[in-house]
């Protein structure tokens, strides 16, 4: 290496990009967020923590397949779950693009969110194992189950 | 071929109605105004050769109802109870047919198309044992009994077979052709060669004017479908052949070396070692094979002084042979515990390639995305902010990561590479792990052959015997050991020989993979596409095409089309009408339609050409959008000027005596024509 850099003089270095988490990507994380409200959400509409709770699942399998169970057994049996600042950022834009409107309690799909979801679903193989396992947690998970979880927080 | 004559023959209970015409050698003009039943006479011309398809349809349902239900003799409403459709065809060798096709009978079905030998429309041959074809089934165009594997031959094609939208080869339909021979009035005039019934064939207008050009490109097509099939043949009988090697070498505990898994044109049988490994070093066939001889000769000397030695030397024997079993439970342990090892992190290895695969997929998803959202008009699909319309980068967390970022293009390539340097790594812990089981397995069988061996020891010194059973038990093994080596010998010797043969067989595919032309057309091909130009420009210069200046007008090599500067030449809508007389784009693409059917047959019956065309050419209706009649005479002029073309122009020249006698003023041809409706009683 020494002997390298004496008869080069000196060395150069160049910074290649790096990889991006595809969860990182706007369209991918906006289109998940859709999803969720598509699917798992009573009327396209929830609020900003269980958004967060989806955002959280989707991340693993196990964890989803812990949601899948909470949903069958109508009891959220998760105590804590991590806040993703990308979901933040990507709800940002959503709402900008106007594919998500902001309500009194969190956010709405619109009508152009809805159209944009229900185009991304005609291809199967797009979101094909979120899309099952959303499909079988439906609209179980409800705004009371994660409300009961947040109290929790507030008293410890 | 020509088509000589037609006749509708309708049975009521009135007597028989319907219709008889002949056509000429050259151009024959129809001429019909528009309710008279032209279209009724063209479509049933159609129908005699079972090509519907081309008017959108199968069977009856392509035709009138004048020909099937009923039709009206002045007021009178006649009910139509048997129909059926006879051509007359003569083939460019002479030979004369009719064929007979029902429409409406109780008996024979539309399916059924009976040909009889000789010319029974125009000479009144009589009609004898017909030969009954069929259509549409499965098998019309490949086996005997089918009508247009009859129309082939009779036709004197030989048509290729051709890549399919799924990725197989399916022979060139007939039909497909006829579409090039066959215009209708309906939708005929919206391409070049439009009505190209569906059959699954890959870019089937293209093929087909290939066909009639009679370009080499099918020979090449199918050489190289022949040298895929090849290819997969050689790579089966590769891996059978290595396969069974494999198998024969570690049931006798030994290891292949340099021979690949895959098929390799350059092999050499030499290179191919077969080795012994105990997990730590490794020898050779043959070196192994005199091991066992040295040991078996030297149990032999010892057999034979056995009676003579000490028990001291029995002690040391033993002592011996248990030390060689401790050593060899030692590396049977270290080879187990290193097989274990490398199992984990084949295991770890497919979890990375399982984890890698996924990521992919979910970064191909987020490419559909983009291009999705960019089609929906969301901006960010586009890096754009939804709200200042700047610039964003495409990464939701700019200003946490810092440096430059993949796009999505490149962080997918840079996936996909990493998925296949897993795959190779896998792939080589796999070769590695069967190495290791060869040795634990041998290394099993040496030490239970070695226990035996103490074993046996053990009891010689105890029994004091004559005879050492230690001795003959070991000899025993390793004669037993011997043979089985001789004979893997003998069959490795003959699978190395028939690798040889397969390797030969692919380095010659892959010669002749070689060999084959790298662009799709061959300098003769290309020849005969430039004359099909010359001749599509002479054309549309003669029909008075005036949208763009014909010398920029080229036939694209990728879709045998004419095309303006790189765009397919469609209606083009530049040019600013001047006038109300001057013509509308879309009767000037009509134009380019003519002129490239004609061209096609031009270029086909150039003397030492040798295009496919049949000399026959059908259009009904061909005076679209009001086209000027200037332009329609220098058609049927160019039609009748062929000597080897027959041509049968349906029109009704707008139904005015002046366009009629203009379009076909001074020309030679025959006219058909009649009185009032075109079905009438037969005489």
């Amino acid at each position: 290496m020494a002997e390298f850099v004496a008869e080069r003089g000196r060395l150069r270095f160049e910074r290649r990009p790096a990889p991006v988490l595809v969860e990182h990507r706007p369209v991918y994380k906006i289109s998940q967020l859709l999803l969720v409200l598509h699917i798992s959400s009573r009327g396209g509409k929830s609020t900003l923590p269980r958004l967060h709770l989806f955002n959280w699942a989707v991340k693993r399998t196990d964890r989803i397949q812990k949601l899948v169970d909470a949903a069958k057994a109508k009891v959220l049996q998760i105590t804590a779950w991590g806040f993703d600042p990308a979901l933040a950022i990507a709800i940002r834009f959503a709402v900008a693009e106007d594919l998500v409107q902001s309500t009194s309690t969190g956010y709405q799909l619109s009508e152009k969110g809805r159209n944009f979801i229900v185009e991304v679903l005609k291809d199967p193989d797009v979101f094909a194992s979120e899309r099952i396992l959303l499909t079988e947690i439906g609209k179980d998970i409800t705004e009371a189950m994660v409300d009961k979880v947040a109290k929790g927080w507030e008293s410890a | 071929m020509n088509i000589r004559a037609i006749k509708l023959r309708i049975v009521t209970v009135v007597g028989e109605f319907g219709f008889k015409f002949q056509f000429g050698r050259g151009l024959t003009v129809i001429r019909g105004s528009n309710s008279s039943g032209k279209s009724t006479l063209f479509n049933c011309l159609i129908y005699g050769l079972g090509m519907e398809e081309l008017i959108g349809g199968k069977g009856v349902k392509v035709l009138p109802y004048a020909a099937k239900d009923y039709f009206l003799q002045g007021e009178t409403r006649i009910q139509v109870d048997v129909s059926e459709v006879l051509l007359e065809l003569e083939n460019s060798s002479g030979q004369v047919i009719t064929l007979r096709r029902a429409i409406r009978d109780s008996i024979r079905h539309p399916k059924l198309v009976e040909v009889f030998e000789g010319a029974h429309l125009t000479t009144g041959t009589m009609m004898e044992i017909p030969r009954p074809t069929y259509l549409f089934d499965p098998g019309s165009a490949q086996k005997e009994e089918g009508f247009f594997w009859f129309l082939e031959g009779f036709m004197g094609f030989k048509l290729p077979q051709v890549p399919t939208t799924s990725g197989g080869m399916a022979k060139l339909y007939l039909q497909t052709i006829f579409a090039a021979l066959t215009v209708e009035q309906k939708r005929g005039w919206t391409d070049y060669i439009a009505n190209v019934p569906f059959f699954g064939i890959r870019d089937a207008r293209i093929r087909v004017t290939e066909f009639l050009l009679g370009l080499g490109v099918f020979e090449s097509q199918a050489q190289r479908a022949k040298l895929d099939a090849d290819s997969v043949a050689i790579d089966s009988d590769w891996r059978k052949a290595y396969d069974t090697l494999r198998h024969a070498a570690t049931s006798n505990g030994m290891a292949i070396e340099g021979l690949s898994l895959t098929a390799k044109s350059a092999f050499d049988p030499a290179s191919v070692r077969l080795v012994k490994s105990n997990g730590t070093s490794q020898t050779s066939f043959a070196e192994h094979v005199s091991l066992m001889r040295t040991e078996h000769a030297n149990l032999g000397l010892k057999a034979e002084d056995y009676g003579k030695v000490s028990g001291a030397a029995a002690l040391q024997e033993l002592d011996a042979a248990s030390a060689e079993l401790q050593r060899l439970s030692v590396l049977h342990e270290r080879a187990t515990t290193n097989l274990t090892l490398q199992k984990a992190s084949l295991e770890q290895l497919r979890q990375l390639l399982a984890e890698a695969s996924e990521d992919l997929e979910r970064n191909k998803t987020a490419l559909k995305l983009r291009e999705l959202g960019a089609q929906m008009e969301i901006e960010v699909a586009t890096d754009q902010c939804p709200t200042c319309h700047q610039a964003v980068a495409d990464t939701l967390l700019l200003g946490i990561v810092s440096g430059p970022q993949m796009d999505l293009e490149t962080n997918i390539e840079y996936l996909d590479s990493q998925r296949r340097m897993l795959q190779n790594q896998i792939n080589g812990a796999l070769e590695e792990i069967r190495q290791s089981e060869v040795a634990v397995a041998d290394l099993a069988a040496r030490l239970a052959m070695t226990h035996d061996y103490r074993n046996s020891l053990r009891s010689d010194v105890s029994n004091g015997a004559s005879e050492s059973r230690a001795i003959v038990r070991r000899q025993i093994q390793i004669e037993l050991e011997l043979s089985n080596l001789k004979s893997l010998e003998t069959q490795s010797l003959s699978l190395l020989a028939t690798l040889g043969e397969v390797a030969d067989r692919l380095a010659a595919n892959q010669m002749a993979r070689r060999a084959l032309p790298k662009d799709v057309y061959s300098s003769e091909d290309l020849s005969r596409i430039a004359l099909f130009e010359k001749h599509f420009r002479s054309n549309a210069g003669s029909f008075g095409y005036e949208s763009a200046d014909i010398n920029d007008i080229r036939i694209s090599l990728d879709t045998l089309t004419p095309i303006l500067s790189e765009l397919e030449l469609r209606e083009i809508r530049t040019k600013v009408q001047t006038s109300l007389t001057a013509d509308s784009s879309a009767s000037d693409f009509v134009r380019l339609i003519w002129s490239y059917l004609l061209a096609l047959y031009q270029a086909s019956s150039m003397r030492g050409f040798q295009g496919h065309h049949p000399g026959i050419l059908l259009m009904d209706e061909p005076g679209q959008h009001s086209m000027r009649s200037t332009s329609q005479h220098a058609l049927l002029q160019l039609l009748s000027g062929e000597a080897g073309l027959q041509s049968i122009v349906a029109a009704s020249f707008d139904e005015n005596e002046s366009v009629f006698l203009d379009a076909t003023a001074g020309l030679k041809f025959d006219l058909i024509r009649w009185e009032g409706k075109v079905i009438q009683p037969l005489t």
